[in-house]
């Protein structure tokens, strides 16, 4: 292998290295993506796991909204609804932490939008559920708007979005 | 003139083991494969997007677990018709809507009792096999499609209205046409 070859390969090496360390680096955006994508993995259970564990899962669920969260749900093929706070986010939470084929929850294209007020941010993202041995129902989006509090992410609202008006 | 007279000598047979990895000439075989790898990206990427069909909302045409790829370009070259099975985003490629277009901008649409009607007259589907008594708009005589937005359903009207994702699509959502025979 020539010289020149060798070093074109280096310097794309190192292109490619800062690239990556651009890419990677933990920015704001990132921050937020990450709380939203530790939500997801906190909602998401097998059916083996003890109630134990499962009543844990919850509570770091529940803690991942402020006191005061709001959540809108206007989903195909449920009833539309509001939810108040954490002891009314705990309850809709205990009964999905009670399904017996367990869950998992995908968050799928977050967009970050940060500000406008500080410490706040808004994503919107693309979720999916899916429960034992059934496919994953429909997709559902979401707007999460978030605020910064004692250097953790909350969630403060959450909106369904409808991907087709009707 | 040593360095000279060396440049004339005959390179050394590569080995075998040597041309199977990286071929006669390593140069040549990293340009091949970086240019190969970046057609097969984009081939997949922005010409025949891969998915897989999840749910029953476009059957009989597409069915639960069914393999197909997304033309993305077709739309940049034809804009959408009725009857055209389209991708519609959420918030990013990873889960798409695959629905037919069944009004285009500034139609009138209604369906009642099941029947689509546009401008007032019934539309005749043929891929549709069952059909359930469907009315829509519900609150209102028709629903006007807007200057950049599409009226998408799936195929599948035999399932309950409300169970089905169907709606006004705008058309930045448009991802591309699906590929069916």
């Amino acid at each position: 292998m020539s010289r020149g070859f060798f070093n074109a390969l280096l310097g794309l090496f190192a292109i490619g290295a800062v690239g990556a360390f651009l890419f990677l680096r933990p920015t704001e955006s990132r921050r937020v993506v990450k709380a939203v994508e530790a939500m997801a993995r906190e909602a998401s259970y097998k059916p083996s796991e003890g109630s134990v564990r499962r009543l844990a899962r919850m509570e770091t669920l529940v803690n991942s909204f402020t006191e005061d969260a709001v959540l809108r749900f206007e989903s195909l093929g449920m009833p539309s609804g509001v939810l108040s706070g954490r002891d009314e986010i705990r309850q809709l939470a205990g009964a999905a932490f009670r399904l017996p084929g367990g869950l998992e929850v995908q968050c799928f294209d977050p967009v970050v939008d940060l500000g406008p007020e500080p410490d706040t941010a808004k994503v919107h993202l693309t979720a999916t559920a899916t429960s034992g041995r059934q496919e994953a129902f429909t997709a559902q989006e979401f707007e999460f708007k978030l605020v910064k509090k004692e250097g953790r992410w909350l969630v403060r609202e959450v909106n369904t979005v409808r991907t087709l008006r009707r | 003139m040593d360095s000279g007279n060396d440049s004339l000598q005959p390179r050394p047979r590569p080995s075998w083991a040597q041309i199977l990895l990286v071929g006669r000439n390593p140069k040549v075989t990293a340009v091949r494969l970086i240019a190969t790898a970046l057609l097969v990206l984009g081939y997949f990427r922005w010409m025949a997007l891969p998915i897989r069909v999840t749910g029953v909302s476009m059957e009989p045409t597409f069915v639960d677990g069914q393999k197909t790829s997304i033309n993305r370009i077709s739309l940049w070259m034809h804009p959408p018709e009725r009857g055209d099975i389209l991708a519609i985003r959420t918030s990013g490629l990873h889960n798409l809507l695959l629905k037919r277009v069944i009004a285009l901008p500034g139609e009138r649409v209604r369906i009642s009792r099941g029947t689509v009607y546009i401008n007032g007259n019934p539309l005749e589907e043929l891929y549709v096999v069952k059909r359930a008594p469907w009315n829509w708009p519900r609150d209102r005589e028709d629903e006007v499609i807007g200057p950049d937005e599409f009226l998408v359903i799936g195929d599948n009207r035999g399932m309950p209205q409300d169970r089905h994702e169907f709606g006004v699509a705008r058309r930045e959502r448009l991802v591309g046409r699906a590929t069916h025979k």
